[in-house]
């Protein structure tokens, strides 16, 4: 499958492909698409729960108050013993897929199937020297890999930049036509309707894949069974020297990607996929259907709805190098959509909740909930209790403790020594896996980072009601910081 | 001390995903474990509650602290912090799901019990924990579970398991950190690492013995990293990892204790702390001779200075780092002990040299080679590969067993006979008595009656029948007095909160009685004598003598019944 340059489609091809990417999911299965971020009975019940709530805050005001306060305890507590559960089950080695090299250069080509690498990219033209060789450093038979670089029809530069030196015969640059909604995922759709590869995988622009990924995955679909449906590489950065906030974002990736990602796995649990280097089974994507174009965290749903076909998703021992993050105004915007997207993505999965029970079962429904639901829940609740606190330690007003009896007031006790302990624990834990020392000092200043991400979280959550689609672009190359986010029209 | 480290691997073993039938001990070792801690578990509940119910013999300590633990289940008043801040909490605490039980069962707080069912499990696990350290090194499990039975049978460890006190749990937190940090030598495994911080920070809880364990335990990690080439790094990372619980607990505990005590280290300076103790107990000279502590090791194990000896010259031939956590920690906290009592800082007990008898079993352990590799549930980068090595021949094998019965169990007359001294064992000498009573010093049996007046005077209060609230009592040293009532409520107590305000003002406040002890000696730190320093010998004219105690244990205090003078106001000084 040798192609070069610029990809010859007809119109009436490209036409037919951007309908489906822009169109297909929501038009098969409106109830999965993202594209309505609430429906009717969800906008509902959560007008009625506000209702109740101011009500009952100014009728019962001090039942009221005890009420919420020993609910986000307990939302907290539970948080708290479950990711420490699941740490416990990915500190296991046995958690994550490991492919020796012996193993993955055995292949021989006639078992290597044909593989599709999508990359897509937006206005980064600087990125495309730095992606050919990454590219090129992957081992792989050039007649079974494919790379897509996917550009929009009217990012001038970038496509210039690609005519300059995309010069490699497997990279195939795909033009998406400039149409709404200006997604990644709608990138990702397009280019699948061109792609040959049984195994599809994303990669962004500036990824540097470990060579010998490829085959390890296919390595890895061999010997897993056969309703692994994904396979997820980890990622890290190179730049986690570069100043406190990148390292806090290694040490952050440290954790996920080596112990609370394989823990998820290993207990079967429902996996928000990570952005790039998700491996997938091309077979399974035209089950479960692609990329939702109006969900922000594609990724995530697109795991979620792996889970709800009953398939699963496996971690493989095998590290893509991403460019972390240094701009905290940038980091807030990249985090604020994510935290919108795993509540899109809740919204969206929630519109049949005994649907997804019965598909899931008890502990992987409750386990959606506090992932998607409650990870930025509980990075916005952090800053309400931080400040609680605060309040308490210098006065010790009487309104505070009314508000948290003692059983509130010994399980948030809890949830502020045990529980922010054990997160800084298993921070320095996942920080020594990255086998990065340096990353202490992030470790031990981490509670700062807790602070942008409750900033991030308020974001997102603010910005799920007024601009559900809005897609907050991440910068990549670290002088692009101009504000070029694309909006939904 | 490099020259005894294993070369670390060069090639990084590719940590192969194992089947569980695979593993080599990990699994079948789960029944024998189990075996050996329900049998010990249940033969030191049952010698500890013949002993203090049958026997009478009760350490204060120990009742102390499971009179702390009701105190926060059952008082006018039960709060958490109730258990107070003179000792480290966790063998407290851990005596309160067995406490919730009292109400049907007394006995369980008049006799300690509640004490012994914990000392008795924290020994029974650190049994588990020393067979599985020697099984750790590949060695057969009948050596591994066999020594770990004979030190189960050591009457020192048998007593301790058996009172109460707190030297089971801190044997077991010793031990297992001590087994996780000679593991995570070879393994690298992260695993390893934390569970030995979790070890040692929960060992704070117990003893602040345990920063001596984390102290050496960060020795034990750049040792490690200093030979695998010096890694300033990655052993400042490994022992963050180690020292975190620690430092967690130590911050949790002193923060607690100065947020509810207003003094940070309640366990050393307050006036029921160690260095008042001391200053109340002692009498002459204030510290002892430098060759007490020495002769106080000797009298556990006579012959731990020749094994050590041996076995850090074998462990040298061998390149073997398993002997590394064992002689710095063990070591250091009997040197540690031994500074402090010649120092004059802590008591000259035989009891806190109880590690000699670990130490000297696993020295006699690794006196068989190590083979084999560990399973490690994720071996890191640096983890050393398996080592080879043929079971130990047949003369090897007889020569070890017979170290062990040599250094083990033959100097056991030994240690019973030098245990019969008030000096060398001030708190074990008397119970020789419970076995001969006829030949039983007088001393003896009277510190063998401990508490009997105090159960007495308590059967006493409850026969008044009076109301909740009624008798003050400092459970500083009313403790056994409050702990043998069967009517928890009459009492008004150090922890509840309106304490102060009652014993301001007791006749405003219903209180009918107060408890009253001599304003010398340990007496000095009641509060009671502190508001009103003559209330023993005149009721400090708010209340009058109903009632005289006479003492019949030795080293107890005597009490006086005060009756509080109806609307007598304050009449302090």
């Amino acid at each position: 499958m040798t192609t070069t340059g610029f990809a010859e489609i007809t119109p009436e091809a490209s036409r037919k492909a951007l309908h489906e990417a822009v169109e297909g999911l929501w038009e098969r299965d409106p109830d999965a698409s993202a594209r309505v971020a609430f429906v009717r009975w969800q906008k509902v019940v959560a007008a009625m729960l506000t209702l109740v709530v101011i009500a009952g805050l100014v009728i019962f005001t001090r039942f009221s108050v005890q009420a919420l306060c020993l609910a986000c305890t307990a939302v907290y507590l539970v948080t708290m013993i479950d990711r420490t559960v699941i740490f416990r089950r990915g500190l296991d080695g046995k958690a994550i897929v490991r492919i020796s090299d012996e193993e993955a250069l055995a292949l021989t080509d006639d078992e290597l199937p044909f593989y599709t690498v999508l990359v897509p990219a937006y206005n980064e033209p600087e990125v495309v020297g730095r992606l050919l060789a990454a590219m090129s450093a992957l081992v792989y038979p050039p007649e079974k890999l494919e790379v897509q670089l996917l550009l929009e029809a009217d990012d001038e530069v970038t496509i210039e930049a690609a005519r300059r030196e995309a010069n490699d015969p497997r990279i195939r640059t795909i033009l998406v036509p400039a149409a709404d909604p200006r997604t990644k995922p709608k990138a990702c759709n397009y280019g699948l309707e061109f792609a040959v590869g049984e195994i599809v995988t994303i990669y962004d622009a500036e990824d540097k894949p470990e060579p010998l990924q490829l085959r390890r995955v296919v390595a890895a679909f061999n010997k897993l069974s056969s309703d692994v449906a994904c396979v997820q590489a980890k990622l890290s950065f190179h730049n986690s020297r570069q100043n406190l906030l990148t390292a806090w974002f290694t040490a952050e990736y440290g954790l996920w990607f080596g112990y609370l990602l394989p823990g998820l796995m290993d207990s079967r649990s429902p996996i928000p996929l990570g952005g790039t280097s998700n491996h997938l089974r091309r077979d399974v994507l035209d089950e479960v259907g692609a990329w939702d174009p109006f969900n922000v965290t594609e990724d995530a749903d697109l795991g979620m709805r792996i889970a709800g076909g009953g398939y699963r998703t496996a971690v493989l021992d095998s590290v893509t190098i991403e460019e972390a993050n240094s701009d905290m105004i940038n980091w807030v915007r990249q985090r604020s959509r994510w935290y919108k997207g795993y509540l899109q993505t809740y919204l969206v999965h929630m519109r049949h909740p005994a649907r997804l029970f019965g598909q899931l079962g008890l502990r992987s429904f409750a386990r959606f909930n506090l992932l998607m639901a409650g990870t930025p829940i509980v990075a916005l609740l952090n800053m309400a209790f931080w400040f609680i606190t605060l309040l308490w330690i210098l006065g010790q007003p009487s309104q505070i403790s009314t508000a948290f009896p003692p059983v509130t007031y010994y399980s948030a006790l809890i949830c502020i020594v045990i529980g922010n302990a054990a997160t800084l624990y298993m921070n320095i834990v996942g920080a020594r896996a990255t086998g990065d020392s340096h990353l202490l000092w992030a470790c031990l200043t981490v509670p700062l980072y807790w602070v942008m991400m409750g900033i991030a979280s308020t974001k997102g959550c603010w910005q799920l009601i007024t601009k559900p689609s809005y897609w907050e672009k991440t910068f990549h190359g670290l002088d692009a910081v101009e504000d070029e986010a694309v909006e939904e029209a | 001390m490099t020259a005894i480290l294993d070369r670390p691997a060069r090639v990084l073993p590719p940590p192969e995903p194992r089947k569980r039938s695979e593993e080599p001990h990990v699994q079948g070792d789960a029944w024998p474990s189990w075996l050996m801690f329900g049998v010990s578990f249940i033969a030191y509940v049952t010698v500890g509650a013949v002993l203090a119910v049958r026997y009478g013999y009760i350490v204060g300590d120990a009742l102390s602290r499971t009179a702390d633990a009701s105190f926060a289940t059952n008082s006018q008043d039960p709060h958490l912090s109730a258990i107070g801040f003179v000792f480290g909490p966790l063998p407290t605490v851990a005596q309160i799901p067995v406490q919730l039980f009292a109400n049907w069962w007394p006995d369980i707080t008049r006799y300690g019990i509640s004490g012994i069912v914990v000392s008795s499990a924290f020994m029974a696990g650190f049994l588990v924990q020393l067979a599985l350290t020697i099984r750790d090194r590949g060695a057969s499990r009948l050596w591994s579970f066999g020594i770990a039975a004979i030190v189960g049978l050591l009457p020192m460890i048998v007593l301790y398991g058996a009172n109460g006190m707190s030297e089971a749990p801190f044997l077991f937190f010793t031990m297992w950190a001590v087994r996780r940090l000679i593991r995570w030598q070879r393994t690298d495994d992260v695993h390893d690492l934390t569970a030995a911080g979790l070890a040692v920070g929960l060992c704070y809880l117990v003893r602040y013995e345990a920063l001596v364990i984390g102290v050496m335990g960060v020795v034990v990690i750049v040792l490690r990293h200093r030979v695998r080439g010096w890694k300033l790094n990655k052993a400042t990372m490994d022992s963050s990892i180690l020292l975190m619980p620690l430092a967690i607990t130590f911050a949790f505990w002193t923060g607690a204790s100065w947020l509810i005590t207003g003094d940070a280290f309640a366990q050393f300076s307050s006036v029921y702390g160690n260095s008042a103790v001391l200053a109340q107990s002692r009498s002459g000279s204030s510290s002892v001779a430098v060759s007490f502590p020495i002769i106080e090791t000797l009298v556990l194990s006579p012959l731990l200075p020749l094994i050590a000896i041996v076995s850090f010259g074998l462990a040298i031939r061998r390149r073997d780092i398993d002997l590394l956590p064992v002689l710095l920690i063990f070591g250091a906290v009997l040197g540690f002990e031994a500074v402090s009592v010649i120092r004059g800082s802590t008591f000259p007990f035989l009891r806190y040299y109880v590690l000699a008898i670990p130490a000297t079993a696993l020295l006699l352990a690794f006196l068989r080679p190590g083979r084999g590799g560990l399973e490690a549930r994720r071996a890191g980068p640096e983890a050393l590969p398996p080592r080879t090595g043929a079971l130990p021949g047949g003369v090897s094998r007889i020569l070890t067993s017979l170290a062990v019965v040599v250094g083990l169990i033959a100097p056991v007359p030994v240690t019973l006979r030098l245990m019969d001294s008030a000096t060398r064992a001030p708190q074990e000498y008397y119970l020789k008595a419970i076995f001969d009573r006829r030949g039983a010093s007088d001393g003896a049996l009277s510190v063998l009656r401990t508490f009997g007046t105090e159960r007495g005077f308590a059967a006493y209060l409850d026969r008044l029948d009076l109301p909740d609230s009624s008798v003050l009592v400092d459970t500083s040293s009313g403790f056994a007095i409050v702990a043998a009532s069967l009517r928890r409520k009459q009492f008004v107590i150090t922890s509840d909160h309106n304490f102060v305000r009652d014993l301001n003002d007791p006749s405003e406040y219903g209180i009918q009685y107060i408890l009253a002890v001599p304003d010398t000696g340990r007496g000095t730190a009641d509060a009671i004598n502190r508001r009103y320093p003559t209330m023993y010998d005149t009721g400090a004219d708010v209340a009058h003598l109903a009632f005289v105690v006479p003492q019949t244990a030795a080293n107890q205090l005597p009490w006086r019944l005060y009756r509080v003078n109806a609307g007598g106001g304050s009449g302090a000084h």
